[in-house]
């Protein structure tokens, strides 16, 4: 493979990771959650971006997803 | 996760996107993957780095392991199966080739050993030891040292009980080749390479492939582990020893597989240590060569086992049908 070619699809694939983790949903809401400064909405950002597949559907179906924290 | 097996049903990826994408980018730096092959992979790291693997497993002989063997090559940044652990972290910026076994690959030699004595005096023994020392570099075996510590551990058991007597206990030295029983290390003994090759086609096919199997295994250096850290996965996950890859017994019902029947019932009640860790960098093309190197080695030994084991089933096969041919000449 010609090193032109060769570097020319290092790269590709270099800039695919970036493509690849805008593209993910829960991947958008996750850094939406690090941005912010409020630590309320912070947890409604997580909780919204861990309930959710890749697809918009929820993982957790009903309520009660979350365990209970030891007492 | 590529399996050595033909079907290739599994896929489990379970470390991070930038590995992937590392490894994929080494791939390339190696001449592993080309523009196609990132083309057919829908231009996704992980698609390509899945494609690359089932390919070399493909070339290198993985549909004929997979006939005899029954072993899983695990990639990930663990060396077992920590979904349940938090054990990513400690992995260092490496990943991790893994090769697990599910069962045994039971090779009997008794016959062939005694065969090759014919041959020539201490052929047999040499032949023996080449096998187990070129398979125990990369693998786990079972044999006929496994069976003397097991029986050793039968015996202290049994003494501590009311009545000894009444315990079974496998005896090893009367399943030994007569040509195993002087009690003689295999560094005393002739090497294989030293003797005249037999002039029988099938014979002579065995020891140019065990030799094969010897050169193959001592080309390379089995990869280095860094032994504090391995120390701790141990104590820290209370791993066992490796479950073996090869049961390498004489008889079928000898001592060296009473002993393995025996012990059977204990493995897999603690998590195993794999028989083979190959660890490497994904962002270092040469130490991702080099992984691949190792992996190549692994599986010519093994693809060179199963030659082995055929030759052997062979002779035995021909002998029956010499013995029913006889038989039935003689009525």
């Amino acid at each position: 493979m010609p090193d032109t070619s060769k570097q020319a699809l290092l790269q590709e694939i270099r800039e695919s990771e970036g493509r690849q983790a805008s593209a993910n949903p829960l991947t958008d809401l996750m850094l939406r959650w690090l941005e912010c400064k409020d630590s309320q909405e912070a947890s409604s950002a997580l909780a919204r971006a861990l309930s959710l597949q890749g697809s918009g559907d929820p993982v957790f179906p009903g309520p009660g997803i979350w365990p209970i924290p030891p007492a | 996760m590529p399996k050595l097996e033909a079907g290739h049903s599994g896929n489990r990826i379970t470390f991070g996107c930038s590995d992937l994408n590392s490894l994929a980018q080494a791939f390339v730096e190696i001449d592993l993957a080309i523009e196609s092959d990132w083309i057919a992979a829908g231009r996704i790291p992980a698609a390509l780095v899945d494609s690359v693997f089932r390919r070399f497993l493909w070339n290198r002989g993985q549909e004929v392991i997979a006939e005899h063997f029954e072993l899983y090559l695990t990639l990930g940044e663990s060396i077992f199966d920590a979904r349940y652990s938090d054990s990513g972290a400690d992995s260092n910026g490496q990943l991790f080739l893994v090769l697990n076994t599910e069962s045994s690959f039971p090779l009997g030699v008794g016959s062939t050993i005694e065969e090759l004595e014919t041959c020539h005096e201490g052929m047999g023994a040499a032949f023996y030891d080449t096998l187990r020392q070129a398979l125990y570099r990369w693998i786990r075996v079972y044999d006929d040292h496994d069976a003397s510590y097991r029986i050793e551990q039968m015996v202290e058991w049994a003494e501590g009980e009311d009545d000894p007597d009444s315990y079974e206990i496998p005896k090893r030295d009367q399943d030994l080749p007569q040509c195993l029983r002087s009690g003689e290390s295999a560094e005393s003994r002739r090497s294989l390479d030293s003797f005249p090759v037999p002039a029988e086609p099938r014979l002579k096919d065995l020891i140019e492939t065990a030799l094969e199997l010897h050169r193959a295994s001592y080309s390379m250096e089995r990869p280095r582990v860094d032994e504090e850290w391995l120390e701790y996965q141990r104590s820290y996950y209370s791993l066992d020893m490796p479950l073996p890859s090869v049961l390498l017994y004489f008889r079928p019902g000898d001592a060296v597989m009473a002993c393995f029947d025996d012990e059977c019932g204990y493995w897999g009640q603690e998590t195993p240590e794999p028989n083979l860790i190959i660890p490497f960098r994904p962002s270092d093309p040469g130490s991702v060569r080099q992984a691949f190197t190792v992996l190549e080695t692994v599986m010519r030994v093994l693809v060179l086992t199963t030659r082995i084991k055929t030759l052997i089933e062979d002779g035995e096969k021909a002998k029956c049908d010499s013995a029913s041919t006889s038989e039935a000449n003689s009525n």
